[in-house]
């Protein structure tokens, strides 16, 4: 399946708790190149997570419209074009890591589905590097190695496009870091369309083709900005002095370095 | 790419293997555990004999120990049919509340108009004294099985209600996402997550619910009854034989544990064999 891109325009979204509206999102456009891996970066609450919703198709805005590829932005829900990674990895305990895994194939394919589904799943373990632990129940499994099984379950049903909110704010730094270096491996294997959420300066520089710095109140998007660092990137691409600008300028773009802190 | 650190790191926290070593290990702590209050328990029974014979109370008032065992020898034929009894209503009453209990949850999990509309009168239903139904259920239904299971019925629905219905609830949000992502239907979220995550709630709700079964049992039986260890008691006082009513209530308490610890039992295997988190943490 050729990725798709992800079209936003005029996004507004505005809850309102007991009579009062909060707008947390006010006129945000956004456009996604397919394959591309774009990151949002910006302070807590100021609606990264629920942008990712709307981008998605799982939240409907109050004003403003999404295009996913030709389709709306439900139709591509309904197609199954998007794979879902959160902060934590949400993992069924009763189930092995291939159990799963192979979830949402035997959901969508029903019972006849079964074993092609755990075939599948097994491919996916291979690919985020854990062709080993698929017999495994998530409490034998480390922080990472649930977030992998979390990336394989969204990449099962070959989605186009990729929405990773915060994937590795729960891990420790060491292993965030692996973690990273191995989500651009599948990305470049599988060239789905990222969309990824963080708190991260490091991280979103060293991953992103495009960082849309985002600020709250009400949430929008303040600036838009291209990494130009080459590819494949590697522990020397941290020691790239565009790296440090990078890095540099959006810290001070955010002020203060307060959203530097891990989540 | 190894994960050698993280999987160091998360050693010590992994529960023992299971196997034969760590299984004996694991008896002999629970040995220990218990025989403290076992040695306790002895030490009161041995006291209660003693103070009885000491101060030579008459046994209208109270039964020696020794006394109590000889009575549950003597009358075993009476006693053992009447706790038969007993124990069809406490199991058939509490399999009906089990039923009618987790499928109240279910019902008010998957349809939020009926949660609305029901639930605040189950709890309104539940502030009800339900001890004070039952001379009305004899009324109604007579001496027969029927009044004693549907007492047990009000009583013990409740507590395995609330907590499926809680368990039910526990789904991790972004798991709902998850499966709105793919466009799962509700009753497909029901089966496949809502149901298994509310299990371990469902099993401290049904612990709950065997002990106020119990409960309901003795309690119909005491209102109108012609036979059952609740019926015994009664006859027993009224007839001012003593030891009589003791046993009754020995045999009681320990057909109580005995239920008790083999809902334990059954909690136990279905959470190995679905490798659910336990909730046996309170036994
Ligand atoms: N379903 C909802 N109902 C009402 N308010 C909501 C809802 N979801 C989010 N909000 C509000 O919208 C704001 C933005 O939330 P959101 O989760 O999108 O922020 P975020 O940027 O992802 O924050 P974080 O970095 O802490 O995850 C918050 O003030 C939150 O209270
Ligand atoms: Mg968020």
């Amino acid at each position: 399946m050729n990725p798709s891109g992800i079209r936003a325009r005029g996004i507004e979204m505005v809850f309102s708790h007991g009579g009062i509206d909060q707008v947390v999102l006010d006129g945000v456009d956004l456009d996604i190149p397919a394959g591309g891996f774009v990151t949002l970066l910006g302070p807590s609450g100021c609606g990264k997570s629920t942008l990712l919703k709307i981008l998605g198709g799982l939240l409907r805005p109050t004003a403003g419209s999404v295009r996913v590829g030709e389709l709306s932005a439900e139709d591509a829900v309904k197609s199954r074009e998007i794979g879902l990674v959160f902060q934590r990895p949400a993992l069924l305990p009763w189930k092995t890591a291939t159990g799963n895994v192979a979830l949402l194939n035997e959901l969508v394919g029903g019972r006849r589905a079964k074993a092609s589904a755990r075939a599948t799943a097994e491919k996916m373990l291979d690919l985020v590097g854990l062709a080993d632990a698929g017999s495994k129940i998530p409490e034998k499994l480390s922080g990472g190695m649930a977030q992998r099984v979390s990336i394989a379950r969204a990449l099962a049903l070959d989605p186009t496009i990729l929405l990773m909110d915060e994937p590795f704010g729960a891990l420790d730094a060491i292993t965030r870091d692996r973690m990273n270096t191995s989500l651009l491996d599948i990305w470049s294997r599988t060239g789905k369309t990222v969309v990824f959420v963080t708190h991260s300066i490091s991280e979103a520089v060293f991953l992103s083709d495009e960082i849309h710095l985002m600020d709250s109140d009400p949430g929008r998007i303040v600036e838009s900005l291209s990494v130009e660092l080459p590819r494949p990137r590697t522990g020397d691409t941290i020691d790239d002095p565009r790296f440090v600008e990078y890095e540099h300028h959006l810290r001070k773009r955010l002020g203060s370095g307060a959203t530097e802190q891990a989540s | 790419m190894s994960e050698a650190t993280v999987v160091s790191r998360d050693a010590g926290e992994r529960r023992p293997a299971a196997g034969p070593p760590a299984r004996r290990s694991l008896l002999r702590r629970r040995l220990a555990d218990i025989w403290p209050s076992a040695f306790l328990f002895v030490v009161a029974i041995a006291t209660w004999e003693l103070v009885v014979e000491v101060f030579d109370i008459s046994s209208f008032t109270i039964a020696k120990p020794s006394e109590i065992v000889s009575e549950i020898w003597e009358m075993r034929e009476l006693l053992l049919d009447s706790t038969w009894i007993t124990t069809q209503e406490i199991i058939y009453g509490f399999v009906l509340s089990a039923i009618i209990g987790a499928l109240l949850a279910l019902a008010v999990a998957r349809f939020a108009w009926l949660d609305r509309a029901l639930y605040p009168l189950i709890v309104l239903f539940q502030n009800v004294p339900k001890v004070a139904l039952a001379p009305i259920l004899i009324l109604w239904f007579g001496y027969e099985m029927t009044p004693k299971l549907l007492l047990v019925v009000a009583i013990a629905f409740f507590p395995i209600t609330v907590n499926m219905r809680v368990g039910l609830a526990a789904v991790d949000p972004d798991l709902h996402l998850l499966m709105r992502s793919v466009g799962a239907t509700r009753g497909q979220i029901l089966r496949r997550i809502q149901i298994p995550t509310s299990l371990p709630y469902l099993f401290a709700g049904l612990r709950i619910a065997i002990t106020f079964s119990v409960i309901g049992a003795i309690v119909a039986e005491f209102a109108g009854a012609s036979e059952g260890l609740g019926y015994i008691i009664q006859f027993g006082s009224t007839q001012l034989d003593t030891p009589l009513v003791f046993a009754g209530l020995t045999l009681i308490s320990i057909l109580g544990l005995v239920l008790y610890y083999a809902m334990s039992a059954l909690e136990w295997l279905v959470a190995r064999r679905l490798s659910l988190p336990s909730s046996a943490t309170t036994t």
